[in-house]
């Protein structure tokens, strides 16, 4: 009876046990299929993430790309890759499939702001050095090498880039890249002006004179005055009457100076020259200062194959708010050798930094106008190239 | 009286596998508890990790180059901007940790909550789960850590590391107090999360 008792107990028992192992397993697999999952879910989103670096790599390497990859293998999973073109946008969809798992990244592209994104853009840096008390707030890229005087009061508030390195070398420097740095990039240049030279053929206005010296004076109410030589040949007149689209051109020499503040119609005005253009008067700004007022409709472009000049004869303290393109060139003085106080806001492109000394001994300061990442002034030379605007993933 | 004998050696027999028995299942049931906490703490975490990283990649994405996109950062603290359900409205995004007074009604010591919040909403937080652990350090594109306690070093900010353990908030134990190493922990440091918008 008591034997009975007990072989009951124990397959009792040894019944329990069964049970609690089985549900012990299922406990096991439960979190083997919870580890499972996210490593499926993780493989499938790197594989995602490294199908949109194949074909990033791929656009740098040619902007016109557009060839679909479809059920690309990679790390026992596929990956492809579409485009949806809208405008001036473009957009790239990787999508990937690992272990019936799915993710995708999509990354926006434009060649709308490839320079006007930068604060200060140079081709070569002409061995010019960034100077203690030097700030730029914004982008600032060279194709050349950046040099810096490794001084903590030098500050670089956005991105640093650099095609030929940086030196002093960004890591452990007491120059502050607070942006973040990389070296390697390269930019495609502007090689020409024929972008403004057709505008302002098609619909703005050519000046007539090239031998002459155009002069451009800037009133307070959306109008300007032009010299040809030490004649007036449009007194006063408005912006929108003189160039339907924004655009003043002139093979020749180009001065720019104000009675007033810049005050231009909607979209801007671009002055481009087929060799300088001089700037006469120390503060050349906006009437309706962006700073202030991010919608300010007041924007101007100064577009010379060649140089763009200081005249700083007179003056040492400047204050400029334009868009500035030396094609060419560089930014340059009348003295090349005089001191004083730089403050800038817009966008700086110029072929071989300037080594006059205002730009090199000065405390300068470089703003970038924010309102160039929406749009830029009116037939304003660029490149076919594309920037990343926005990463999903 | 050798059928006495038998009886009392059954009864002895009989109740030594009987303690057995009671021993072998209360190890078992332990054993069985604690792997049940063991995957109950892992899908917590990944379900955590998994809404962290979704959230902080699409840090940036829709804000102009320029904008701010760290607002706020410190070790339990962080606020950012970005569009993360791309209806090209850019969302301010709050990842904050409770004290741990507010999880006091665990019998684990150490939980606390992390709350996610929307545009501000809801305006208590939303309970993204409870960690025993959580830590957000902030790193330049070298990989060195950015001084946070100065606001206008934010922009240096190109990697985020998140140091996130989780534990069960009750043990299977004897003790009315039991010792903390046996709660069942997971632990789970993402080192180098980055959001391509912070490096554009």
């Amino acid at each position: 009876m008591g034997g009975k008792a007990v072989l009951i107990l124990v397959l009792g028992v040894a019944y329990i046990l069964t049970i609690f192992n089985t549900r012990t397993g299922n406990v096991n697999t439960a979190a083997l299929d919870n580890y499972l999952d996210y490593y499926y879910r993780a493989t499938a989103h790197q594989i995602a993430v490294s199908g949109m670096n194949i074909a990033a790599a791929k656009l740098y390497a040619n902007y016109a790309w557009r060839t679909p990859m479809t059920d690309i293998p990679f790390s026992n999973g596929e990956f492809n890759i579409n485009f949806v073109e809208t405008g001036d946008t473009l957009k790239v969809i990787s999508s990937a499939e690992f272990e019936g798992y799915q993710d995708s990244v999509i990354a926006y592209f434009t060649g709308l702001n490839d320079l006007l994104k930068y604060t200060f853009f140079t081709a070569n840096e002409n061995g010019v050095a960034w100077t203690p008390g030097d700030s730029i707030f914004g982008q600032i890229h060279t194709n050349g090498t950046l040099n810096h005087q490794n001084d903590n009061t030098i500050v670089f508030s956005g991105k640093v880039t650099a095609g030929k390195g940086i030196k002093a070398p960004p890591k452990n420097s007491k120059t502050q890249f607070l942006g973040g740095y990389e070296v390697g990039i390269y930019v495609p240049e502007v090689v020409n002006i024929d972008v403004p030279k057709n505008a302002a053929a098609g619909g703005g206005y050519v000046f007539p004179d090239a031998g002459e010296v155009m002069t451009v004076e800037f009133w307070d109410d959306e109008k300007i005055s032009i010299w040809s030589g030490s004649t007036l040949i449009h007194d006063k007149v408005s912006i929108s009457t003189l160039t339907s689209n924004g655009v003043i051109y002139s093979d020749g020499d180009i001065i720019i100076k104000k009675a007033g503040k810049v005050d231009t119609p909607l979209g801007g005005v671009t002055i481009a020259s087929g060799n300088n253009i001089q700037i006469e008067d120390n503060q050349l700004e906006y009437k309706d200062n962006p700073l202030t007022n991010p919608n300010s409709n007041d924007l101007l472009a100064l577009v010379a194959l060649n140089d763009i000049i200081f005249d700083n004869s007179s003056v040492s303290d400047w204050s400029i708010q334009a868009v500035l393109m030396a094609v060419n060139g560089q930014l340059t003085a009348t003295n090349m050798n005089k001191n004083g106080t730089f403050n800038y806001l817009g966008s700086v492109y110029q072929h071989d930094r300037g080594n006059a000394k205002m730009f090199q001994s000065f405390q300068k300061r470089y703003y970038h106008d924010a309102r160039l990442t929406t749009y830029k002034p009116p037939a304003y030379p660029g490149t076919a190239a594309l920037q990343l605007i926005y990463w999903w993933e | 009286m050798s059928a006495i004998l038998d009886y009392l050696s059954s009864v002895m027999i009989g109740g030594i596998v009987i303690i057995m028995a009671l021993n072998a299942l209360d190890t078992k049931q332990k054993y069985f508890f604690a792997h049940t906490d063991d995957i109950i703490v892992q899908q917590s975490l990944t379900s955590i990790s998994r809404t962290l990283e979704g959230d902080l990649r699409k840090m940036g994405f829709a804000v102009p180059e320029g904008d701010d996109i760290i607002i706020q950062a410190d070790s339990l603290n962080l606020i950012f901007r970005g569009d993360i359900d791309r209806n090209w409205s850019i969302d301010q995004i709050h990842y904050y940790v409770g004290p741990l007074s507010e999880a006091n009604f665990t019998p684990n010591p150490r939980d606390r909550f992390l709350y996610r919040k929307v545009n501000g909403q809801p305006s208590a937080g939303f309970i993204v789960g409870l960690v025993s652990n959580f830590r957000f350090d902030y790193l330049n594109q070298d990989g060195q850590l950015v001084d946070v306690s100065n606001p206008s070093n934010y922009s240096a900010i190109k990697m985020i590391r998140i140091t996130l353990r989780v534990e069960n908030q009750a043990v299977y134990s004897a003790e009315a107090n039991p010792d903390i190493s046996e709660y069942e922990t997971a632990f789970w440091q993402q080192t180098r999360l980055v959001s391509r918008n912070l490096r554009r």
